[in-house]
């Protein structure tokens, strides 16, 4: 094998003027070459993928959720008999211990520095985004 | 009719999610070709290559949510080729040593080949040197045959090659060469005078 096969065996592309030269390299990618005579596939139904289907959900959705549960819990209420605020109020009323500490943690927020009182309602915020994305979050595949 | 704009792999994978499921026949009519040929290289069967390339396009349907679009389509799409073309080997008990023998024998041989309207002669030339390849193929160390089968039958880059195979680009380099030496040598009576 002289030094032209040997640079057009190791790179063909770049010397494609050897295979006019020489029989037997060219015999060689001729034979690489030579392709079968495929049908066309055909995939005329495809199956449904685990993936599909998988949306984010509309906001409209969440919305509606949440307002079916509110309007659930006063017709829940109104059934009962009861104002859904009274039982409420009535309900906190027995829970003086929490209510000391909304009071005490109120208390703390508002007589905080102001650098605490920006961090705090940041962090509020934060957390409150992270909720919401989680709950929104994309199926897996999605953003892929 | 509009005419569809013309795609690259990742983004038409992108739209295939987002649910444009028609798009994934635009997929398959990309890779078909070269697909079918890979798959027929490994498995020697003619219709066999078909039905199983029709598989491996169902599988890559039902798991293109789990395509890495910071890897090439083709390099997913082939490995997944390549090891359900190595499991139907396997569930088949098909050997390669003894398809080598059979290679050429095999009924219905001749219409597998494409002949490009070419004359009789060439016909029958080309699918003499269709069977010497096979062979030779087949005779090949396994990691050259493997890079054989991936460069010139699944027509992927070297560089693609060097990702899928997680080698060095030199090394894929290296080994086709030699490999490539190893054919020429076995190849010499299909030497046709310049």
């Amino acid at each position: 094998m002289n030094d032209a096969c040997q640079r057009y065996l190791e790179n063909p592309e770049a010397n494609p003027e050897h295979a006019r030269e020489c029989a037997s390299c060219r015999a060689v990618f001729d034979a690489l070459g030579l392709e079968i005579q495929a049908k066309p596939i055909a995939i005329d139904e495809l199956p449904l993928a685990p993936w599909e289907g998988a949306k984010h959900r509309p906001w409209g959705l969440v919305a509606a959720a949440a307002i079916s549960v509110v309007v659930l819990t006063v017709v829940f209420f109104a059934v009962a008999g009861a104002s859904p605020l009274s039982v409420l109020s009535s309900e906190m009323s027995r829970l003086e211990m929490m209510r000391e500490i909304f009071r005490l943690s109120s208390a703390a927020v508002r007589t905080a520095p102001l650098t605490w009182q920006v961090t705090i309602g940041v962090l509020f915020v934060v957390v409150n985004t992270i909720l919401v994305l989680l709950l929104r979050r994309a199926p897996r595949g999605i953003d892929a | 009719m509009a005419e569809r704009e013309q795609l690259d792999d990742r983004a038409l994978v992108a739209r295939i999610l987002e649910g444009d499921r028609d798009r994934f026949t635009e997929l398959v009519r990309r890779y078909e070709k070269r697909l079918v040929n890979y798959v027929y290289r490994i498995t020697h069967r003619y219709e066999e290559a078909h039905d199983l390339a029709q598989e491996i396009f169902v599988k890559v349907y039902l798991a293109l949510d789990r395509y890495d679009p910071k890897y090439q389509f083709s390099t997913w799409l082939f490995r997944i080729a390549q090891n359900a073309s190595i499991d139907a080997l396997r569930k088949k008990s098909i050997s390669e040593v003894s398809m080598a023998r059979t290679v050429g024998d095999e009924e219905g041989k001749e219409r597998e080949f494409a002949d490009g309207g070419v004359s009789p002669y060439r016909a029958m030339k080309n699918k003499q040197l269709s069977a010497a390849i096979d062979r030779a193929v087949i005779e090949l160390p396994p990691d050259y045959r493997e890079l054989i089968q991936l460069r010139h039958f699944a027509e992927l880059s070297y560089e693609e090659i060097a990702t899928m195979k997680k080698l060095p680009l030199g090394t894929v380099k290296n080994k086709l060469f030699r490999a490539r030496n190893l054919l020429k040598d076995v190849l010499g009576e299909f030497v046709e005078p310049l």
